[in-house]
């Protein structure tokens, strides 16, 4: 009788039940923050080049965004020996960087404010739960226009001092859409995807303009003395870099 | 009209052919001045010669499956017989010329991977093709030439060879409906074919022609098929005990293909065909899916029977050729060209072989003993390639795979059937097999760091495997056996993934069996239950259109099957199978049945039943055999991956057909019910709108199965043997 009983019990649950395949689908939240650096609010930082930033305006598009089950090689390196005898890569390491299987994925642009504390809710998201190791995302322009990017893909206005010296500035970004240059690959992370998690994008922008030189902006030709950051100028050229530099993204996961 | 004459059939006619009885040439039938003076039977005459049946199973799930009798359920191909044997399902995503996939015991056996497929003991697996390692297309056999197909569930026979993982088929030919049949058919969505069959009436079965030919519009777009086969045997008697059997095969195919679709474009009404339910369902992305395949081939038997010594030898060859080409991603990994994702999978092989085996039989204290030594040699010398197509206008515009292979598989094993008492019976024996292989790389990189190279590479490897197999059987009653069984079967490595020098290594299983069998004339019934392990299974990767490994497996399950046969009227059998199949976890030992996620896909549940009933309709005072037959398959619901499951699906078919002195009319419809279902399920990233942004989560994506679909067919028989179909 027993018997008879686990055998339907077993019928029961294959025909009817939910299977035990691998895997299991959740729902997490996508949201975005401004870090701040050191005390200082967010959008107020000291560049390597000695200006002391203080951004009025910052924004930037960003997405889609990828969450994927597979460390970049570079946060492969945890054990000692491989400090030592680091593996020989025959290109950089992550033109081919796939990232494994996609756990999540926000498909949509949304804009982050730079210089606004806390976080930026951006989407609920379905995933399959597990650890995320990196995340790939793209720097593309909005869907529609934004006020606050000025008919750019990222905008900055404010006020660079060093010394005495004090420059006020604005200017915006544009990325080519040619090969990946619109594209961050393999953010080293590590979060595990679960209902309700809060996956949170934190932008660093003190790294946008760490390499700046204000000093390098043309002064305006006109009474205004606000300058330009423009392509071809240094510091929109540093921007151009550290728009995309590793360090200027990283995620956290929280509850 | 047709179906009604059926359903009011009322009069038995005669039952079909027994599979281990012989019909020997025989005057045709005269039909009686006044039926009812000879009762209710038409009279024919035949012949019956005895014939040494088939040798005792050596597991409960061997099989032989009675495909005479159950002709008359619709059944579009070779392949499609194995449906008569318990718990398999069968499944397509590629078309009318693409081999089905076949999923048995848990096993998602692929298009051949991990089943044996064999046509008069000659072996059909392809070695290496592109597609599949193991990939066996049946398609060139004509269904209504197969005689008779044996199915062992799981590696119990020493017989059975490379990928005799989930178990073997063996597909035996014979014309039993001897004359001349010239029969052609109109279906639904343009389908058309004209099947002609010859069998000299005094003939054996062995000796007969049978020519296909096959087109189609496919039930929805980019489904267009043509086909043709031709079959001929001849079996010639050289003296009593000594027969001759030669073996001739042609055939070639092109299809489209529609390739596989998002779920969610499908509910959303994305698919680039009209708006209407059905559109969407049956609708294609990429037209460039489809191809060809082309197979001739030839073997030739030489058999010796005596009282005390069997003796078997064949020779075949074969030349085949496949081009397949498919898209399962659309633009998702060719980036940021965005040329597409279509891949063309192209296959060209000779192979080359002989198979031979002897019985020895001999009485030992008044129980019979069996001794067999048998052996194996095939080469395979080919080319394959996988190319990357642009979506527009399909040229390729990269190589993944280039190759050229030449494989030899060695195997020789020997066994013995032994009655140990009057009850007691145990059977078993020694299987090795050994693989060379000689490959030819020649999409090798032309430039590494230490300079300019040559894109050509050599490689070779070999293999041996041991395949022990045994069995016990004792005789409960008359009639009723227990039958135990345990065995080691291998499925050789694909030379795409060998190194050079390597030890190759071999995915095995290890299956076991036990269950009770009984048989009593025509009726039987068995109650089965089995457990596999194997070490390196493989699963379908969408991302590369191939068979991937994933690690180790295991399953369990059992099964229910029966048979009924009511002389003059009625054949009913049905089966229910349970499988569970779970990816093992590191560690997991052979009893660790349950241990690990489900695979995805593979039906835990499927019931069958087949039902054939004969009469002789009353029509203008002409009495006309007629015989009705119901196909009906019921399958749980799957396993998907995240959890999730599929709904159950029941499908039902139905065929007929009655007979006019020569002329034949017959209706078959397929899935009666016009069920909407999925014919195979998967879960992957893909991208077929390049407007969109790329989404890379695994999202579901099927196959649609094919809705109801007709056939009539009209068949003017020649020199009828009998007056019955």
């Amino acid at each position: 009788m027993r018997s008879l009983a686990c055998a339907v019990a077993l019928a029961l649950t294959a025909c009817g039940g939910a299977a035990d395949t691998a895997g299991r689908e959740v729902g997490f939240r996508l949201a975005a923050e401004s870090m701040p650096s050191g005390d200082r609010p967010p959008g107020s930082f000291v560049t390597r080049t000695g200006w002391t930033v203080t951004l009025e305006e910052a924004a930037v598009a960003i997405g889609p965004v990828y969450l994927l089950s597979e460390p970049p090689p570079s946060a492969r390196r945890h054990r000692a020996w491989e400090w030592l005898v680091q593996r020989a890569w025959a290109h950089s390491g992550f033109d081919d960087f796939d990232g494994g299987e996609v756990r999540g994925e926000y498909l949509g642009r949304f804009v982050i404010d730079a210089v606004r504390a806390g976080p930026q809710p951006i989407s609920m998201s379905r995933g399959v739960a597990g650890r995320v190791r990196s995340v790939t995302l793209e720097l593309q322009p909005p869907a529609s226009a934004s006020p606050s990017l000025h008919g750019h893909q990222a905008w900055v206005r404010g006020v660079a001092v060093r010394g005495e010296e004090t420059i006020p500035f604005e200017g915006g970004l544009d990325l080519p859409e040619a090969g990946t240059v619109r594209k961050v690959v393999g953010i080293a992370t590590d979060v595990d995807l679960d209902d309700g998690v809060m996956v949170v994008i934190e932008l660093h922008p003190e790294r946008w303009l760490s390499e700046a030189d204000f000093s390098a902006l043309p002064k305006p030709s006109g009474g205004d003395e606000r300058r330009t950051m423009e392509p071809g100028t240094q510091p929109w050229d540093a921007w151009y870099l550290g728009a995309r530099a590793y360090g200027t993204f990283t995620f956290r996961g929280e509850r | 009209m047709l179906l009604g004459l059926l359903l009011l059939a009322a009069t038995a006619i005669p039952p079909g052919l027994d599979l281990v009885t012989e019909t020997e040439p025989a005057a045709p039938a005269a039909a009686p001045a006044d039926p009812s003076s000879t009762g209710d039977v038409p009279t024919f005459e035949t012949k019956v010669k005895a014939k040494r049946p088939p040798p005792a199973p050596v597991a409960a799930s061997d099989l032989l499956l009675d495909a005479a009798t159950f002709r008359d359920v619709p059944r579009r191909s070779a392949g499609d017989l194995l449906t008569l044997a318990p718990g398999v399902v069968l499944g397509n995503h590629q078309g009318e010329g693409h081999a089905s996939a076949v999923y048995l015991r848990g096993f998602d056996a692929g298009e051949g991977q991990d089943l044996e497929f064999r046509l008069e003991g000659v072996p059909l697996n392809e070695v290496s093709n592109p597609h599949g390692h193991g990939y066996a297309d049946t398609n060139f056999i004509i269904p209504e030439l197969v005689e008779s197909v044996r199915m062992v569930e799981g590696p119990f026979d020493p017989s059975q060879g490379d990928f005799a993982v989930a178990g073997s088929v063996e597909y035996r030919l014979g014309l039993v409906e001897r004359g001349a049949r010239v029969q052609g058919g109109m279906g639904s969505y343009g389908a058309n074919e004209l099947l002609l069959l010859w069998g000299p009436a005094d003939a054996p079965s062995g000796t007969f022609v049978g020519v296909s030919l096959r087109r189609g519009d496919g039930f929805g777009p980019n489904r267009a098929y043509a086909g043709a086969a031709a079959m001929a045997g001849l079996e010639h008697r050289l003296s009593p005990g000594v027969s001759l059997r030669l073996t001739g095969t042609s055939y070639a195919t092109r299809f489209d293909s529609a390739g596989v679709i998002r779920a969610d474009d499908v509910d959303a009404g994305r698919m680039p065909c009209a708006s209407g339910a059905d559109s969407q369902f049956f609708c294609s992305y990429d037209p460039g899916q489809g191809g060809e395949g082309a197979r001739h081939g030839f073997a030739a038997s030489l058999g010796s029977r005596s009282q005390r010594q069997d003796l078997d030898q064949t020779i075949f060859l074969s030349i085949r050729r496949l081009r397949l080409a498919e898209n399962f991603t659309g633009f998702l990994q060719d980036d940021p060209e965005q040329r597409g994702d279509a891949r063309e999978q192209t296959y060209r092989v000779f192979t080359v072989g002989l198979r031979g085996s002897l019985v020895e039989r001999r009485v030992v204290e008044e129980l019979p003993q069996e001794l067999e030594i048998g052996y194996l040699a095939r080469y395979d010398d080919g080319d394959a390639t996988v190319r990357r197509l642009r979506r527009d206008g399909g040229a390729p515009y990269a190589t993944t795979l280039d190759e050229s292979l030449r494989v030899t598989n060695l195997a020789a094993y020997a066994a013995a059937r032994l009655r140990v008492a009057e009850r007691l019976g145990v059977s078993g024996g020694l299987r090795v097999d050994s693989f060379f292989f000689d490959v030819t790389d020649r999409n090798r990189p032309t430039e590494t760091r230490a300079g300019p190279r040559e894109p050509t590479e050599e490689q070779g490897a070999d293999g041996l495997a041991f395949e022990p197999r045994i069995s016990a059987s004792y005789m409960l009653a008359e009639g009723f056996d227990w039958i135990a069984s345990w065995g080691v079967g291998v499925r050789s490595t694909d030379v795409a993934a060998l190194s050079d020098g390597e030890f190759a290594p071999f995915a095995t299983v290890h299956a076991a069996e036990t269950g009770l069998v009984h048989r009593s004339g025509r009726n039987e019934a068995r109650l089965v239950g089995f457990v596999t392990r194997v070490d390196r299974d493989m699963v379908f990767d969408e991302r590369q259109a191939r068979n991937v490994y994933v690690g180790a497996s295991s399953r369990h399950g059992a099964l229910a099957a029966g048979r009924i046969a009511l002389p003059g009227w009625l054949d009913l059998q049905g089966s229910l199978t349970w499988a569970e199949a779970h990816l093992s976890p590191a560690g997991a030992g052979f009893f660790d049945l349950a241990a690990g996620p489900s695979l995805p896909y593979v039906p835990s549940w499927v019931a069958r039943v087949d039902a054939v009933v004969g009469r002789t309709v009353d029509v203008a005072g002409a009495r006309l055999p007629a015989r009705l037959a119901l196909g009906a398959n019921w399958i749980g619901g799957r396993p998907l991956p995240l959890g999730a499951r599929s709904d159950p699906v029941t499908t039902m078919d139905l065929g007929g057909r009655i007979r006019w002195e020569s002329l034949e009319a017959g209706l078959s419809v397929t899935n009666l019910l016009d069920a909407r279902y999925h014919a195979m399920d998967f879960h992957y990233a893909s991208r077929f709108d390049m407007s969109a942004t790329p989404s890379r989560v695994a999202a579901p994506h099927f196959a649609a199965a094919p809705p109801r679909m007709a056939m009539a067919t009209l068949a003017w028989i020649l020199d009828p043997q009998e007056d019955a179909p």
